[in-house]
Formats: structure tokens, sequence, C-alpha cells
């Protein structure tokens, strides 16, 4: 344990599509919101460049969009993983991770002012369907900011861990439903004792309060369109504008029955009046894929609606009483909703889940040795823990009434898509093997035995595939590895591939010829697309020069 | 270039709806490599502010991710991509051309009709001809069709192409076959008026060709199974009784009199017409046909005793120079006992040689020599058929021959013959086809007032501009002149012209239009030709200056002038005028002016027309 006090805080960062906000575990194993410096928990995922190494992150950023929107990025996350994507702001192209390295730059700053000493270590969320290149292009945007990324980590795991950490203990059942800005995911957990498991997850990456927004943006443009032949979305700056209203009045028709939207393009003027019926219907076909999420998650567990002890609703989407509406038809009860703030709940269960899987020495977890160690020793005279006749005075620290330290929680995620290879069956044909299925716990590791398809192969190819399916075009092909120069076999030799699944879910390839025992070749997977690691060198220097404010 | 890529982007494309990448960016296709960067960069800075646009998101998300593959294609593999473009431009009209040739396939039958409007689909849709020739081919192949011309599937009958029953006489022959090409002239679609005319005047050379429409007539008769033509019994020939020669239908089977050889052909000038003439000339002796050994037997083919094809067969179109020109003819005979083939054909200036193919089943090739110089005409049609008379099995090939016109002499030879012109004129002359020997026939000279109108002789309509002359084969038949104009009262008349004697026929017409047209209220006027006006309406000058002259206003010797707006319909008959200067509301001028302005057609136009015009005169003298 290391003597400065305060060093190797974990800061768990919840990076989203729209709001991003960060947390980190006090001493008492309470988990906190860490505030940028606009004083904000919550600081939106925005970049403006306003030169070529300067830009600003965050509510400026946003009030520059209707100004200069050519060089304002926003919902970057939905991009994170594409191999051919680069926006490019004054005469530099940056990739998705670069991007989303801005904002964890600005994040990570702003909480070295805050908390008054550097900030390194860090554990970042991502959402529980993103495929492996999104989780690793995420942890390259990480190193690229200049942060030491323990771990990637799910988003509904982590909003799970900071609900349910204050009832450890019995058995229950957990719906994560996390709709936030731009991603939308599903996962069912169970909570036994002190493990968390995952045991479904499922959802999409391209389902977010985004789309909410747009179809309200489309049903007002159309009417002015309708009205006066114009369409203020051909001119960027009235469709900021009018971006602006539709997502002030979405969020005003969760609470009142209607909103009004004024438009103003081209001297024409026009005020447009959405009542929430209108609204939901507008927008009942996301509620009914998110429905249909929801199911297809109970039945991957096996699991029904009765199974389901609590419902958590994550990101700011779910504050839409559309969807509560339809979480109630689906269990056909009235769902109860934890009462957690769907905002914060993942940053402060990324901060948590740092502490509980990184830092074993962590006060907190100390704290709760102690006590289970004290508990053990007076186990025959106290009824329980926490009962009020428990000696008061033994307890060294001063502490919180009724706070017992953060149990060592177990927290186990599962694979969210099967990772598998592409061979060759009997009849030379190219087939899907799955090595490690779907809903595997993490970290995991599995081999397949294979054989050498033709005599004399002095090569060996793996391509590993993610997602269902029976062929190469309906898989995603996310890595490649080739030994070579191999003495030639015969036909039949068999060949061990191993794959091992980390905790940050990158996966590692080892070729084994069991005959021989030793090691043919490991590989770190070569995701298709990601950054070279000279480009990520590069861009970690250039970021290091970058002035965010 | 790759195919994934050129797909990629017409997917792209498509999303946008534009056609090429270089009308997407509004670019030329020959534009500078510094235009497309800048292009591209513009391109770019829109799509980076347009991704949380859900109009535009779609679009400017493919462009971010795809600027590499789009510049590349825009400046290195330029010349590929618009090879690409133009050969899956091209793949689409065929593809189009190709369903259009589908459909024209639809019946089984490829007519040439239908191959000329398979053709000018594909010049339509800009294809080359041999591309188009080729798609036609392949599926043609494909689906079977046989083209135009195998006597035993495809049979074009001419009695409907002219709306008649087999056995109609020559009279309404002709009737019906200038009343349709008449008809033609209003067709607004003039590809298929000509291919109507074709027919037309394919109907025409072979149904009024007696020799012709017998072999014909058989052909049709083994095909539809008609009855044979009427024939009164009895009547003599040729038609010396009537006015009109009647065509003449020997029998099929006895033993024939002689039949008139040359039907007058090139019926379209208007002149007068030999229709009226008796056929000249002797006939041709024509072979007799052979009699079946049983008349059951001749109707059905004999199937053992074998059978036999030809090649070419159908149509086949000539053009001769001055030389006979030998056309092979291959007749394969099959079968077991091979019956022996017999050809025939009725013509002077055709001969075939040899005339009867026996022996063992083989091949035969067969010389028809055509002789242009012996032909009477410049246009004509042989008929040859080939008879296997144990089986009765019957194929003809049809020739239509022309010939060209004497040629113009050259001009050393004009120096000469200018020479000899009298000798030569008169050589000239004498070679025409010599007038009947008869006496000397007489003279009818139609003139109708005003100048315009159809005058028909019997039925005929042999003139359309008010004048007409007929000087042979007069000798006091009767005939029925008719006048018609439109906007006039009709007029007929009954004459007889003895041999020798010129008779002048002058008749008014009187105007029975009200000249009160008024067009449609919604419809503006339409453009006409000007000058097609201007000289249709000069033409009128001179009988609209008599009127003037006549009926006008003033003193003697004074200058009239009037001028007039004239409005006219759609078919360019002129049905209103109004004339500006005051003064000239005379009732006579009015009507005199009117006739000559009512027989005046401007060109056909869609929709009516206006135009104005001046006359002068001069009055004359006297009342």
């Amino acid at each position: 344990m290391s003597s400065a006090p305060n060093a190797g805080v974990v800061l768990g960062i919840d990076l989203g599509t729209t709001f991003s906000a960060m947390a980190v575990v006090d001493r008492y194993g309470r988990p906190v919101m860490v505030m940028n410096s606009e004083g904000q928990p919550t600081t939106p995922s925005v970049i403006h460049f306003y030169d070529r190494d300067a830009c600003v992150v965050g509510d400026e950023a946003t009030k520059m969009v209707v100004v200069d929107p050519t060089n304002v990025v926003r919902f970057i996350k939905r991009n994170m993983g594409e191999p051919d994507f680069t926006l490019e702001f004054f005469g530099r192209s940056y990739t998705p991770q670069e991007l989303s390295a801005i904002t964890l730059k600005k994040l990570k700053e702003d909480a070295e002012e805050a908390l008054g000493h550097p900030v390194t270590d860090a554990v970042i969320t991502v959402p529980a369907y993103f495929n492996s290149a999104r989780r690793a292009a995420t942890a390259e945007a990480g190193a690229i900011a200049g942060l030491n990324v323990l771990s990637i980590i799910n988003e509904p795991t982590a909003a799970a861990i900071a609900y349910g950490l204050d009832r450890i203990g019995g058995s229950r059942r957990i719906l994560v439903f996390d709709l936030g800005g731009g991603t939308f995911d599903v996962t069912l957990m169970e909570m036994r004792g002190v493990s968390f498991r995952t045991l479904a997850s499922d959802g999409n990456a391209e389902l977010g309060g985004k789309d909410w927004d747009d179809r309200l943006l489309n049903f007002v443009a159309e009417q002015f369109v309708e009205r006066f032949g114009l369409d203020p979305r051909d001119d960027p700056q009235p469709f900021q504008e009018l971006y602006e209203r539709c997502l002030h009045a979405k969020i005003s028709l969760s609470t009142k029955p209607k909103a009004v939207i004024p438009v103003n393009y081209k001297g024409h003027r026009m005020v447009a009046n959405v009542s929430r019926e209108e609204f939901e219907g507008l927008t009942a076909d996301l509620v009914e894929q998110c429905a249909v999420t929801s199911q297809l998650v109970l039945e991957k567990a096996g699991m029904g609606w009765n199974d389901v002890d609590e419902v958590l609703l994550v990101g700011g989407s779910t504050r839409m009483p559309m969807i509560r509406t339809m979480l109630d038809g689906l269990a056909g009860r009235r769902v109860q909703s934890a009462n957690i703030n769907p905002d914060e709940c993942v940053a402060l269960g990324a901060a948590l889940a740092g502490v509980l899987r990184h830092r074993p020495e962590h006060p907190a977890m100390a704290n709760q040795r102690q006590a289970l160690a004290r508990r053990a020793r007076d186990g025959g005279r106290e009824n329980s823990p926490g009962s009020p006749g428990a000696p008061a005075a033994e307890a060294p620290q001063a502490e919180p009434a009724g706070f017992i330290g953060l149990p060592p929680v177990k927290v186990t995620d599962v694979t969210s898509h099967p990772l598998g290879m592409i061979v060759l069956d009997r009849n030379m044909n190219e087939r899907i093997y799955p090595l490690i299925p779907e809903a595997t716990a993490v970290p995991c590791e599995k081999a397949g035995r294979f054989a050498y398809a033709y005599d004399g192969m002095t090569a060996v190819r793996v391509e590993v595939t993610e997602g269902h399916g029976q062929s190469r075009d309906e898989v995603k092909v996310i890595g490649d590895v080739v030994l070579e120069d191999m003495p030639p076999r015969p036909r039949g030799t068999p060949i061990e591939v191993i794959y091992r699944y980390g905790l940050n879910q990158i996966l590692e390839i080892d070729i084994l010829d069991p005959d021989r025992k030793d090691h043919v070749r490991r590989a770190r997977i070569d995701l298709r697309g990601g950054m070279s690691q000279p480009h990520l060198d590069a861009a970690r220097k250039r970021m290091a020069a970058f002035q965010v404010s | 270039m790759d195919s994934r890529d050129f797909d990629e982007i017409e997917r792209f494309l498509t999303t946008v709806g534009k056609a090429t990448l270089f009308e997407y960016l509004g670019l030329g296709e020959d534009v500078a490599d510094e235009a497309v960067d800048a292009a591209l960069q513009k391109r770019r800075s829109w799509a980076q502010g347009q991704q949380s646009n859900p109009k535009y998101r779609t679009e400017a998300i493919w462009l971010i991710k795809n600027m590499g593959l789009v510049k590349r294609v825009l400046v290195q593999e330029r010349g590929g991509y618009l090879g690409e473009l133009q050969q899956r431009e091209q793949g689409r009209k065929l593809q189009i051309l190709k369903q259009y040739i589908l459909g024209t396939l639809a019946e089984g039958r490829l007519s040439r009709r239908d191959k000329a409007g398979v053709m000018q689909q594909a010049r339509a849709l800009g294809l080359a001809e041999p591309l188009a020739q080729q798609a036609l081919d392949e599926l043609a192949a494909q689906t079977g069709a046989q083209a135009e011309g195998e006597p035993s599937e495809v049979f074009v009958d001419h009695y409907l192409t002219l709306g008649l029953r087999p056995d109609a006489d020559y009279n309404s022959l002709y009737s019906s076959y200038r009343q349709r090409l008449e008809q033609l002239r209003h067709t607004l679609d003039r590809q298929l008026a000509e291919e109507q005319r074709d027919a037309l005047e394919l109907a025409w050379r072979v149904l009024s060709d007696p020799a012709a429409r017998e072999a014909f007539d058989q052909q049709r008769r083994l095909v539809v199974g008609g009855a044979a033509p009427i024939r009164p019994a009895g009547l003599p020939e040729p038609a010396a009784a009537g006015p009109i020669a009647r065509a003449t239908e020997p029998a099929p089977r006895a033993p024939s009199a002689p039949a008139p050889a040359e039907a007058p052909s090139a019926p379209v000038e208007l002149r007068p017409k030999l229709a009226l003439v008796e056929r000249p000339a002797e006939p041709e002796a024509r072979p007799p046909l052979p009699p079946p050994t049983s008349e059951r037997e001749a109707l059905r083919p004999n199937p053992s005793l074998g059978r036999f094809s030809i090649e070419p067969a159908g149509t086949l179109a000539l053009q001769l120079g001055k030389k006979p020109q030998v056309v092979e003819l291959k007749v394969r005979r099959v079968g077991t006992e091979a019956a022996p083939c017999k050809l025939f054909v009725e013509r002077a200036w055709v001969s075939v040689e040899p005339r009867t193919l026996s022996g063992p089943p083989g091949e035969h090739t067969v010389q028809i020599t055509v002789d242009p110089s012996k032909m009477e005409r410049e246009s004509a049609v042989a008929i040859i058929t080939v008879l296997s008379e144990l089986t009765g099995q019957r194929a003809t090939l049809t020739l239509d021959v022309k010939r060209p016109a004497p040629a113009p002499v050259a001009a050393i030879l004009m120096v000469a013959m200018a020479l000899l012109a009298v000798i030569g004129g008169a050589a000239w002359w004498l070679s025409r086809p010599p007038p009947p020997a008869a006496p000397q026939s007489g003279v009818l000279i139609v003139e109708v007032d005003p100048a315009a109108g159809e005058i028909s002789v019997n039925g005929d309509i042999l003139s359309t501009n008010g004048r007409l002359r007929l000087d042979q084969g007069l000798r006091g038949q009767a005939l029925k002149i008719g006048v018609q104009l439109d906007g006039f009262a009709p007029v007929q008349e009954a004459v007889q012209v003895q041999a020798g004697e010129t008779l002048t026929l002058r008749p008014v017409l009187e105007l029975t239009d009200k000249m009160d047209f008024i067009p449609p209220r919604d419809e503006a006027p339409a453009l006409i030709d000007e000058a097609k006006a201007r000289a249709a309406l000069d033409a009128t000058a001179p009988a609209a200056a008599a009127c003037l002259a006549q009926h006008g206003p003033g003193e003697p010797g004074a200058t009239i002038t009037a001028t007039a707006t004239l409005l006219s319909t759609h078919e360019g008959w002129i049905r209103s005028m109004k004339l500006r200067e005051p003064g000239l509301g005379r009732a006579a001028l009015q009507t005199c002016l009117r006739r000559v302005v009512r027989a005046t057609r401007l060109p056909f136009v869609n929709g009516y027309a206006q135009t104005t015009y001046t006359w002068t005169a001069q009055k004359a003298p006297g009342r």
C-alpha cells in the first residue's frame, strides 16, 4: 500500500454519447461524482475546435453548435471502432478515438483540479453490446488521453453495482434497462450474496435518445416544408436552432402533456404544437424495438418477467413516460423501478467496480475485512452485524452510522457476442466454429482442437469472427493471425487454438502445436481498422500538446 | 475499376438520387484534378456539419467514410469509372430493349415490321444496330420465334391488309388500297405509317397482278382453308366489256384461258391511270398446272413420299442493275421416296433452270435469272412456285424486284444526243410504251372553281387539286365525274366522251360552310410553318385579286387592299376570315373571298392556327 494518501485513485468514467461523467470512491467506500470545471457532475460530450491545436469541450462547445456547426463534434461515440471514419478540423484529421480522447483529457484535467492530485488510473464504461472493435477503440482513446485504462466495464453492470451495493445479501434479479443518448442495452443480472453475475445481455449500439429527437425534428421540419416549401434542415444554423428547441420540447414532454416548438427560417415563422400522444405515435416503433430486445434478453436467460425483482432504468432517455408504460405493459404489472439517478449511476458504479477489481488495498475494503473479522470473532455474542448492541467503541475510526465498508463483491461480466473462427469442414466448405459462446463469463479461456486441412501446409491462418452466423458474410471478422514457416505436416495433424478473453474484454490468441507443447504463436488480436501502435504513440504525444479547455 | 467499389458508389448515388459522382458534386466529366479536390473538400466540410442532421446524416457519414474511395475514383480511376458507367448504362438500355423484344416476340412471330420497330426502339435508346440485332437474334432463337417468310408458319393475309373478302374485284381492291393510303396521311406516327404503307403496297402488288394473286390465293387456301374465290361462270376474259378491266381468276386446277400478264403497277401517282385502259399486249402463255391424281390427294400431302424445303423462302427483295441477275434457290428433298418437284414462274423476265427436280433425295440448286431489260416497269413481283405433284406440297419464293429507271445520260452523251436531237428524240419517244393502236381516245378536262378539290372518275380519285385531264382510253364509256371539296357542296356529273372529242367541265362549287369557326376558349393558337402557310396563301393571290377586282369597292383603277385574319382548324382548312379594312363588307366580295380561302389549306398543326394575309388588287373597270 502506498504511503501517499489518495494515490492510485481510480477514476470511474462514463463516456456517453451525449453526456460524460466521472466519479471516485472516497475512503469510506462511497462513490461520489467529481465535478468538472464548470461545477457540473455531467459534461456534454461535445467538442468545438476553434484553432489548430485548441478546442473546447462541454457546455461551451454546445453553445457554439449553432454558430459554427462544421467545427463541432457530437455523438462521436457512435462512430467508435469504425475503421475509415476521420474528421478534419483546421487541416488535421482525427479518428474517433482521438476525439473521444479529447473528451477524456478534459475529464482527467478537471478531476485533477477537483481532487487536487494527479489522476492516471481509470475505468471506462462501454455499452454491454459493444463489440470488441469498439471496446478496443475506447481503450485506445483512454490511452491516447494519457490514462491507464485498468478495465473496460459494461455500463449496465456498473449501474447494477452502484445500485446493489447497499443491498448485499439474498438473491435478487435485476433487469438493467439502459437507454442512453446513442446506445441501448438490456442486461439481466443476478445478485447472489456478494457476487454479481450477468445472465444475459442484448441491445442496439445504434439506438438512443438521439433517435427520439430526430423523429420530433423531422416531424416539425416536414410540417414547415408542407407549409412554406422550404426545409430548415438544409441550412446548418436554422437546423441547429431547431434541434435545440426539439431537445427542450422532448424533455418537457416527459412532464407536460404538450410542447410548443417555434420554427423560424428565411423569414417564415411557424409554431408547431406537439402533444405527448403525437410524440408517442411518432416514436412508437422505437419503443417497440426496446420492448422486443427486453423480451429477447429474458428468453436468452430462460426467465420470465416474474423472475425479475427490480428494473433499473439507466440513462436520461428513460425519463420518458412511454418507456415506463412499455415496461409496465411487458411485465404485466407495475414495475418496481429503483430510485437511482439515471445520469450518474453508471459513473458511480464504474468507480466502485474499479476499486473492487483493482484496489484490494483500498481503505474501505480493508475496513470491510476488519469488520468481517470482528464479526467472526464476536460471532457467538452478536446476532447480527448491524444490531444496535454492537460495541461501537471498538471501531477505531469515526464512521458514518451503519457503514460496513466495501464488501468484496465479485463482479462477472459476460461476452456479448460469440467469438469463433473460420474453419473448413469435411467438404472443404467454410464454416464458422464458435469457440467462446455468448454470455460466457469473462475472463475466460477456451481452446479448440483443429486439424491441418491440406498436406504439406506450412502456414496456418486463424480468422477470428465475432457475431452470430454460419458464413463469412454474416459475421464480422475482427482479426487475423497468420502463422508461417512451419514444417510441412500431413493433412489431419492436430493443432490447438486457444482464445483468451480478458477483463478488458480484449482477445488473445494462442496457437499451439499439441505434440511439441511449446508456444508456436501468441498474438494479441489485431483489430481490423484499429490504430497501430506507432500511430497510437504519435496520437498520444499530440494529445499531450493539445490544449483542451 | 473494382466492381465492388462501383457497386458501393452506385448504392450511395441511388440514395441521394443522382446518376453519377460528377453530377453529385456538380462537376463536369473532364474537370481538372484540383477542382475535384476543392469540391471534395467543400463537400467534406458540409458533411462534417451534418452528422446530427437526420435528413443528411447517412449521406454525410458515407461521404466521410468513403472520401478516400471517391477521391481515388474521380482522380486516378476516372477513366475506369466513366467506362464502367457507360457499360452499365448500355447494359440497362440493352435490358430495356430486350424487354421490348420479348414483348414483340410474345406472339411467336417476328415480322419485318416488328424488326423495324425493334430497330427503331434501339435507335431511340441510342444503342448500336449490331448490338440490337444480336440481342434480337439471341432472343428470337431462345423463344423460338419464327421470322417472317417461312411460309409454313407465318402468313400475311393481303386481303386482311386491304380489308376485303377474297372474292373482291379489281375495283374494290384499288379503292380500298387508295383509301387506306389516304388514311395514312392522318397518322401522326410516321414510322408506323411507313410500315403500313409498305404492307399496303405489297398487298396491292400481289393482289393486282392476277398471276401473283392466284398463287397467293392458293397459298392462302392451304393456310387459311377458305373457299376458292368465286368466279361467276362464263365471264368472258379479258375484260373488254366494262370500263374497268376485271382481274381474272381462273379456277385453280382447270386449264385456264390465257391470263392477262402485266397489271399496272406503281399506283402511287395520280396521273390518269391505265386502270381505265384495256389490258394491252398479248397474254403470256402460262403452263397449266398438272392435274392431281385425285382431288383428295392434292389436298392432303402424302408424307411417306417425302418433303422438300427451299431456301431462301418467303420474299426476296432484289435491286437490279442493267445486267441480269442470278438468284440461287436451294431445294432440299428428303424422304424415303423422293417425289419429283417442278418449278413454275409466270414472268417473261424470269427464267428458272432447271424446271424439274427429280432423282434421289438431296439438295438441288436452281438458277433463277432475272433480266431487268425485259421488265416493263421499274418494279414488279414474280412468284416462283415449287410444287411436288405427288404430295401436293407447295412452296413459293416471291421476288420483289426493282430496277432503276433509265439512267440520266452523261453530259457527253447529252451533247451527242443534242446533235442527234431530232432522231434521238423520236427514237426515245418511240421507245415509250406505245399507246393503244385503237382509234384515238377522247379528252376530258375538268376545271373546278375554286381550284381545289378531289375529282373522282367512276369512284376513283384521280386528282386532288381541282384540275384533271384524261386523254387515254376514252371511247364513249359512261363516266361519273364527282367533285368533292371540304366546305363546299359536292357535285356529280355523268358524261360520255366519244373517241376523238374533247369535253371540258367547269363545275362551280357552292360554299356551304358559314366560315364562323370559333376556336376553343382555353387553347392557344398552334405554331405553324409560316413559310408554308405563306406559300399556300400565295397560291390564292390570283383568285383573291380577281375577287377584289370584281367586287371590291372604290373607283376603277383604285388599289384595294384586303388584310384578313385567318383561322384554320387542325386539319388546315381555313374556316374563319375577318377582314380588317372597312368597306369590304359587300356580300359578293365576302363570298368570293371566302370561297378562295376556304379551298386553301394551311400546314397541319396540333390545334387551330392563326395567320394574317394581305391581298392587293386594282379595281377593275365595269360593274
